[in-house]
């Protein structure tokens, strides 16, 4: 199995996804099928193919070195769920640098 | 030790770009809490990233100046984690496609030249700032530094001790200034290294687990940090036992370092291609340009200045510390066209001056244009010595014009001489008792005299008409 049951768990706490012990198995077979279809990639013949390293077939969209955006705190902050002198506040985290 | 240290640095510098990296957000340092960002900075949904093309200039600068090749396509990824300094759970950064890679810099340990390789140079934004509850219950954020242009430059592991990790810091630092990509103000954060550090046994070919330490914000923290790593870690080897792989957090106050994961809790950042900025394509065109505006760099003005202009190495290295001081040099010497004065005075009189008032002084109201002419003034006989500092601390008080200071002040040199004669006699009716020393024999009165009557003319009398018209004055008692 490409997929087991640690690698859900893992991937679930990479992606801060809560899943239940008992959904882990089915996920866990679920993904081994997605990646046993992509093993299937391996079969094609891309000799002639380009190596692709962007979804985005244009390059070179820039901005000029502007300064437009102004204070928008108030609409900001007002998305949050709690804010506290022009801070959004979150329960206390450690520090990950 | 037995041990050799091993040391290679990731440096983040903040580029001074007027707008932010992906949006027309600000770009200045502070400002009230989170009055400098937008739904961009946020990644609200929706939003469009276009990246700021100057900062891609700044970055090519940057890479030009250290050597480096520049990739003709590269590329954003995402490198994601989840943590409130980034509110859109992922940093745009450059994963395998840096901008500029495989370069080098040259820096001086002692009187050797060592070349330390650089790895690759790439593109990130920065985060916001947290600021944690001092009752441990809640964070705050700040989001002003989110989306600030950063580069990251990656040494290769080729220093060799704490001292050449501080060396090639500043030699970094200044081709940043240089080049003016960064104001490198390390207190405010704009330039940062983390230490990757190991130690290797002598005569060992295998290299020893490293550790890293992350954030340092100043260049003897940086030699200081290295130093209690490379102890630490020959303690831990010295008694038979392992270093872990890890990352680590170092207390420049306390002097020491602390664990913060270790390699189980090593970040996974799943990185994948950025899908909302295209790909950067690079021309010979726009290379072009971009290497020809990067100036004269420290280490080959600094020669120049040695072996073209005759300034002592010591001078020159102190000069060209600082891209601003070193301008000033180059103008003051080209106006009054004697370097090794120029020189002279700012090694003395203008340091001082920096040192009392800081750096500032040199942007606002002293350039090479009114030094130089302040020093060619002097030179002329138009000015005393004297005049010259009073001229330029008036200068630095309030930035007036220094020909005003001198038509203000009446320090034009005094050379009227049935002035300087009547000032001169008065002088030796007052002093007798010089008078008679000088008549015993003891020529320690000139000088004494000499004083008086450069005080008496308001010190601008030209001294060497004054010296010569007292000691014809002093013989006609003989």
């Amino acid at each position: 199995m490409a997929a087991d049951i640690k690698t859900i768990k893992k991937i679930a706490d990479l992606a801060a996804i809560f899943i239940e012990e008992n959904e882990l198995e089915a996920y866990a077979a679920q993904l081994d099928t997605i990646i046993n279809y992509m093993e299937e990639l391996k079969n094609l013949d891309i000799g002639d193919t380009k190596p692709m390293e962007h979804i985005l077939q244009m390059n070179n969209v820039f901005r000029e070195d502007k300064v437009t955006g102004q204070n928008m705190r108030n609409e900001l902050i007002k998305n949050a769920n709690i804010a506290k002198d022009g801070y959004f506040k979150v329960p206390a985290v450690v520090d990950l640098l | 030790m037995d041990y050799d240290i091993i040391i290679g640095l990731e440096i983040h510098v903040e580029l001074k770009t007027s707008s932010k990296i992906f949006c027309g957000c600000s770009n200045e340092f502070g400002g009230e809490p989170n009055t400098r960002c937008c739904p961009i900075c946020l990644g609200m949904p929706g939003t469009l990233p276009v990246l700021n093309k100057k900062v891609l200039e700044y970055t090519i600068k940057a890479g030009l100046a250290m050597q480096c090749k520049i990739a003709k396509f590269s590329k954003f990824d995402r490198k994601n984690y989840f943590y409130p300094d980034m509110s859109k759970a992922y940093q745009v950064s450059q994963y395998d496609l840096p901008i500029c890679y495989d370069g080098y810099v040259d820096i001086d340990v002692g009187d050797k030249t060592k070349r330390i390789g650089i790895e690759r140079i790439h593109i990130e934004e920065d985060a916001g700032k947290l600021i944690h509850d001092s009752n441990g219950q809640e964070s705050l954020i700040d989001y002003n530094r989110c989306g600030v242009p950063l580069i990251e430059i990656v040494t290769r592991p080729d220093l060799r001790s704490p001292e050449e990790a501080k060396i090639l810091l500043e030699t970094i630092k200044s081709i940043l200034e240089y080049t003016e990509v960064s104001d490198c103000k390390m207190q405010e954060g704009s330039l940062r290294a983390d230490v990757n550090l190991s130690l290797k046994r002598k005569g060992s070919k295998s290299l020893g687990v490293r550790t890293e330490m992350k954030n340092i914000n100043s260049l003897r923290a940086v030699q200081r940090a290295a130093q209690a790593e490379a102890e630490r870690q020959a303690g831990i080897l010295g008694s038979g036992c392992e270093v872990y792989q890890e990352t680590r957090r170092w207390d420049d106050n306390k002097g020491e370092s602390f664990i913060m994961r270790g390699k189980e809790e090593a970040m996974d950042y799943r990185f994948f291609p950025e899908p909302d900025l295209p790909p950067v394509c690079v021309d010979e065109k726009f290379l072009k340009a971009i290497q020809a505006s990067i100036p004269q760099l420290p280490r080959q003005r600094r020669e120049r200045y040695v072996n073209d202009l005759g300034i002592p190495r010591y001078d020159a290295d102190l000069i060209t510390s600082n891209k601003h001081l070193a301008d000033v040099f180059e103008r003051a010497s080209e106006v009054c066209g004697n370097p090794k004065l120029v020189s002279n005075w700012i090694m003395t009189d203008i340091m001082r001056r920096i040192n009392e008032k800081g750096e500032e002084i040199l942007n606002s109201h002293i350039n090479g244009d009114n030094l130089g002419w302040i020093l060619s003034s002097m030179e002329r006989g138009e000015i005393t010595h004297a005049s010259a500092i009073q001229v330029i601390d008036v200068l630095i008080e309030t930035g007036e014009e220094p020909g005003n200071i001198i038509e203000r002040l009446g320090l034009k040199v005094q050379r009227d001489e049935a002035l300087v004669v009547k000032a001169v006699k008065e002088v030796i009716n007052k002093n007798p008792q010089a008078l008679s020393d000088y008549l015993s024999g003891k020529e320690k009165a000139v000088g004494f005299l000499m004083g008086k009557s450069m005080a008496a003319l308001k010190g601008r009398g030209d001294p060497i008409q004054v010296r010569e018209i007292l000691k014809k004055e002093l013989q006609s008692y003989l």
